[in-house]
């Protein structure tokens, strides 16, 4: 396995990083996959496959009208709406990772 | 270029985007509205709010089992959400809920002018917000977001883009007819998305290219056309397809080629762990199987309401095209036997050819309100199936306008007596019969552009007369 | 201070007044601790307006600062929620309303339930009332200082590693992590989904019962949630015979000798009782902690996914959308969340997942099977809550390895989806110590008469200022 690339992690988490917030978070990074490789000694042949894991059914809902949030409670949290929208800054590149 | 006469053939395999006919959304009870005023239909669970968790519609799923089916597949009685992961504005959880490796449905096939064209799998999945773009910002409506869709994927199994257009085609009837979705593409209902790819060698693949943004069955056969083109050229001149997706313009019918980035989004799928898996027993299954169809019974006792006997009713409800049309037909032109003349007669007769309800409803008005004659109907009935032109038009080229000013035709009656003596003397003793020859004859020389009825009139008051 | 059937009789007799014990609550909260994020009077004042009638009637609850409450600022303790304000309560919120509960304020959390001693709260640490140079524990730190120092009768908290449990050991009071599905998380701000409950931080068994009570049961509105009956939880009374208690060897390694000694304590005072006890083993406990470390970052990599400033939060300015997000997320976020997003990030690349994700969750099976074949033998575990009674603030904030110790003992709970409480188990020079017991699935009210058998022969002399 290869080591951590950091940057294309901070890429596909969409969260900007300084360089030497890089630097420490790749070593921080390595620290605790270290670690967490422990879990490749466990023999996992024996696992019981498919178990639900949690005995829950998923109950299906009728397909029936609930109230919706007025819209000015819906923008109320939002810095710049413009004609009941929520804005963005442009939109470069689409599909980017 | 025609692609048929290269040693090229293409390879074509479609994803579609369904909208499901329900009243609320796939995880919400927000209510499905086109056109609602903007973030009015949203709630904090498709508002992706911290702390939501989603509610699965039954009815979707009672849909999603119902295009399964009606596509032959294997309906999966466990199936799991999954979260698919990348960063949109029109996505607001971060993540979409769909499936990933266990789908609802898989392994269908359905039949289109012959040929079997596989379905891989149909799954359910959440529709993202809309997206309006102005020139330095884009704005964000919700009200789309999370409404229900159905994905249907097929293998490669379409041979041109003719064929795209007749799968496709079939695929929007059967989804419209059993109600699944209303499958209209111009509200972003129906949307198709074609892969692409061509080979001389046989058994070979080559590299596929994604086309997009298609609105129209005439945008899907031209870009894939055109993209077909494309491919060949690059190989022609020894080069290498790379991946790419294709973007094509209705207004242009252009299509240009936008490079596939290397690393395209790790989707980092992963089950979902707000939705326990989908358990569907058979008892349920079985219901939505016999649901399937029940519509042709529903149609067959309106149509009997309206006014059809029986026999002609059962014909027009067991046609996917025939009910459509008479369904159509009757939201324009209040005359339901008249119509189902015509279809009975003319349309079936042409082998139910795709004809624009408002056509077919102009030229059946024409001949209710007297304008042209029955014979002249079916005439502009051929040509509008052959040439795509509206009734109106067609019946002006070709001076089908019945006569039916009174003074012309009394002329002719006049000149049609004075042409047959004898039958002229025969009638006025008595021989009434003779009322159908003269009818003929009037008939004969208007055209046929006179209105049979207005004749007879006009002759039994001639013999009056004179 | 009192149970809140005291409190309930005194209202009866009219001994005191509930806006008499609100005021008094709120009187005790001292700054200092750094326990409230926001104090919410005036929101308390109007709810004992109301005058419902209930189990909760007029009793003063604390909310973690990651369970919505409407009109009321939602932090998660986080500078990327900055301004939120939620338009919906969480279901629990609504039941604790409809049961005439107050609510005394939102407490401070590792930011998004993140971290063991809530040291990573973009609002500072909350302290340790017993000793304020000490952690309180985390990620519920606030909610187990709010009812420590008495400004609260009972708190709700969160528990995705153990973040109820180890603040109610550090704090002398009972925490209760429920059955994964006990209880709804519609309107909590999600961490690691298939492993975080809502959880309970009470003075004793009675109060969390009664609290379980009106928060427990199904709701449409959580899918994961259970349609299992809501029990008495708070008719603790009744003892159960013949209960057999397990102790896991695993647990009883690399704790501090003192912690060792009050465990065994408690089990000395059970065994009077009649209750008898087993050695057992769990030979998966070593894995815990990586494994539930993947599981809860790649989760939280995408329950976090959310926040970008467009709907809610922070808003950066950048040059173009993906810019803006990004400087949103990197100013919004702090080192323990940021460090927790790219790891689950990394787990769940498809370079990584196989490798990590995808086994964790088959080690997490594992895990599960365990505890399902040891309680064929015996009807629930007793081990110790945390290896050591609280650590003084700053000593681990730095390093991600070792905050996690303290899960070894509380994350196979969640891993397994299983009920488990804490309860103090005495005291440890200035500091209380608490016991822990780890139940089979729905099994709460086993739990808790436990905890109230334990009360009533070994009561904590711990509260403070005689509470």
């Amino acid at each position: 396995m290869k080591e951590i690339d950091i940057k294309h992690l901070s890429r596909l988490a969409n969260i900007d990083l300084e360089k030497d917030e890089e630097k420490i978070l790749q070593k921080d990074l390595d620290k605790i996959i270290k670690h967490i490789k422990k879990i490749q000694e466990v023999n996992v042949d024996s696992t019981p496959s498919d178990s639900h894991l949690h005995a829950v059914n998923l109950l299906l809902r009728e397909d029936k009208t609930e109230r919706t949030l007025p819209v000015k409670e819906v923008l109320s949290n939002t810095q710049n709406p413009v004609k009941n929208h929520f804005t963005v800054n442009r939109i470069v590149n689409e599909n980017d990772s | 270029m025609d692609f048929k006469k290269t040693e090229y053939k293409p390879t074509i395999g479609i994803e579609v985007h369904a909208q499901l006919k329900t009243t609320t959304k796939l995880f919400c009870g927000c209510p499905v509205e086109f056109g609602g005023r903007a973030n009015a239909n949203v709630c904090p669970i498709c508002l992706g709010l911290p702390g939501a968790l989603p509610s699965l519609n039954k009815k979707a799923v009672e849909l999603a089992i119902k295009a399964g089916l009606a596509l032959n597949c294997e309906i999966n009685a466990k199936s799991i959400f999954a979260r698919k992961n990348y960063f949109y504005p029109d996505l607001p959880k971060g993540y979409q809920i769909t499936q990933y490796r266990f789908p609802i449905a898989s392994s269908g096939e359905i039949l289109v002018e012959g040929k079997k064209i596989r379905i891989k799998r149909v799954h359910l999945e959440e529709e993202s917000a809309k997206l309006i773009h102005e020139e330095d910002k884009s704005l964000v409506d919700y009200n789309r977001a999370g409404l229900p869709l159905i994905e249907i994927v097929t293998e490669p199994d379409i041979d041109s883009p003719d064929m795209a257009v007749a799968y496709l085609k079939t695929l929007q009837k059967i989804l419209q007819f059993e109600e699944i979705s209303g499958a209209v593409m111009a509200r972003g209902e129906f949307r198709c998305e074609p892969n692409i790819s061509v080979s001389k060698k046989e058994g070979e693949l080559g590299t596929r290219t994604e086309v997009k943004n298609l609105n129209s069955f005439r945008g899907v056969k031209n870009s894939l056309l055109s993209e077909i083109e494309r491919q060949i050229g690059i190989l022609e001149e020894g080069g290498e397809v790379e991946q790419a997706t294709i973007h094509y313009s209705e207004k242009t019918h252009k299509t240009w080629a936008a490079r596939t980035k290397e690393e395209s989004s790790d989707y980092r799928y992963f089950p979902e762990p707000d939705l326990p898996p989908l358990l569907l027993d058979t008892k349920w299954i079985e219901e939505v199987k016999s649901s399937i169809g029940e519509l042709p019974l529903k149609k067959k006792e309106k149509f009997m309401k309206l006014g059809l006997s029986e026999e002609d009713a059962v014909i027009i409800s067991n046609s996917v095209m025939a009910s459509r049309l008479m369904e159509e037909t009757l939201k324009i032109v209040d005359a339901p036997v008249e119509i189902s003349k015509w279809i009975l007669r003319d349309y079936r007769s042409l082998g139910e050819p795709d004809i624009p309800a408002k056509d077919f409803a102009g030229m059946i008005q024409m001949v209710i309100e007297g304008k042209i004659s029955r014979n002249a109907g079916a005439e502009v009935f051929a040509e509008m199936v052959k040439t795509e032109k509206s009734p109106e038009e067609i019946v002006k080229e070709k001076n089908l306008s019945k006569i039916s000013d009174s003074e012309t035709l009394e002329q002719m009656v006049r000149e049609v007596f004075e042409e047959n003596p004898d039958e002229s003397t025969r009638f006025k003793n008595g021989e009434k019969k003779l009322l159908g020859f003269f009818i003929g004859q009037v008939m004969k020389k208007t055209g046929g552009k006179a209105d049979p009825r207005e004749v007879s009139r006009l002759v039994s008051e001639y013999e009056k007369k004179y | 201070m009192k149970t809140i059937l005291e409190y309930q009789e005194k209202f009866r007799k009219g001994e005191i007044s509930p806006l008499d014990l609100l005021s008094s609550c709120l009187e005790r909260i001292d700054p200092s601790l750094n326990a409230y994020i926001t104090v919410t009077e005036e929101l308390a004042r109007k709810g004992l307006e109301k005058s419902t009638e209930g189990k909760l009637k007029g009793i003063p609850v604390a909310i973690k600062d990651n369970i919505n409450i409407k009109g009321v600022p939602t932090t998660c303790a986080s500078n990327v929620l900055k301004g939120f304000i939620p338009p919906y309560s969480a279901t629990v919120i609504e039941r604790i309303e409809k049961s005439g509960g107050i609510f005394t304020g939102k407490t401070n959390l590792d930011e998004f339930g993140m971290g063991s001693s809530t040291e990573r709260s973009y609002y500072g640490p909350s302290k340790n009332p017993f000793d304020p140079t000490k952690v309180p524990g985390g990620s519920s730190g606030g909610s187990a200082v709010a009812v420590a120092m008495g400004s609260a009768v009972i708190s709700l908290g969160s528990d995705t590693g153990g973040s109820v449990r180890q603040p109610a050991s550090y704090c002398g009071l009972v925490g209760l992590k429920p059955t994964y599905g006990r209880v709804s998380r519609y309107g909590l701000v999600a961490f690691g989904s298939s492993l975080d409950q809502i959880g309970i931080i009470g003075r004793n068994a009675e109060d969390v019962g009664i609290m379980l009570e009106v928060i427990a049961g199904y709701d449409p509105k959580d899918s994961t949630s259970s349609e299992k009956e809501v029990e008495n939880y708070s008719d603790l009374s009744k003892p159960f015979k013949n209960i057999k208690i397990g102790l896991p060897e695993e647990y009883f390694k690399q704790i501090n000798t003192e912690v060792h000694s009050s465990v065994m304590k408690i089990k000395k005072a059970l065994e009077k009782e009649g209750i008898s006890f087993k050695s057992v083993s769990l030979p998966t406990t070593d894995y815990i902690i990586p494994t539930y470390q993947v599981i809860s970052y790649a989760e939280a990599s995408s329950n976090l996914a959310r926040y970008d400033g467009v709907r809610y939060g922070l808003w950066a300015n950048g040059e173009n959308f993906r810019d803006t997000i990004r400087k949103a997320r990197d100013e919004g976020f702090l080192p323990e969340v940021k460090r927790r997003i790219l790891v689950g990030t990394f787990v769940l690349s498809s370079e990584a997942i196989a490798e990590y994700y995808e086994r964790a969750d088959l080690i997490r099976r594992l895990i599960t099977r365990e505890f399902n074949e040891v309680f064929k033998e015996v009807d629930c575990l007793l081990t110790p809550a945390t290896p050591t009674p609280a650590f003084p603030i700053g000593e681990r904030t730095d390093d991600p390895i070792r905050m996690h110790v303290p899960d070894r003992l509380t994350a196979g709970a969640n891993l397994s989806g299983i009920p488990a409480v804490v309860a103090p188990a005495g005291m440890i020079g200035k500091l209380p110590i608490g016991y822990q017991l780890i139940g089979k699935h729905f099994d709460e009210k086993k739990l808790l008469s436990i905890v109230r058998l334990v009360e009533e022969n070994v009561p904590f002399k711990g509260f403070l200022n005689g509470f």
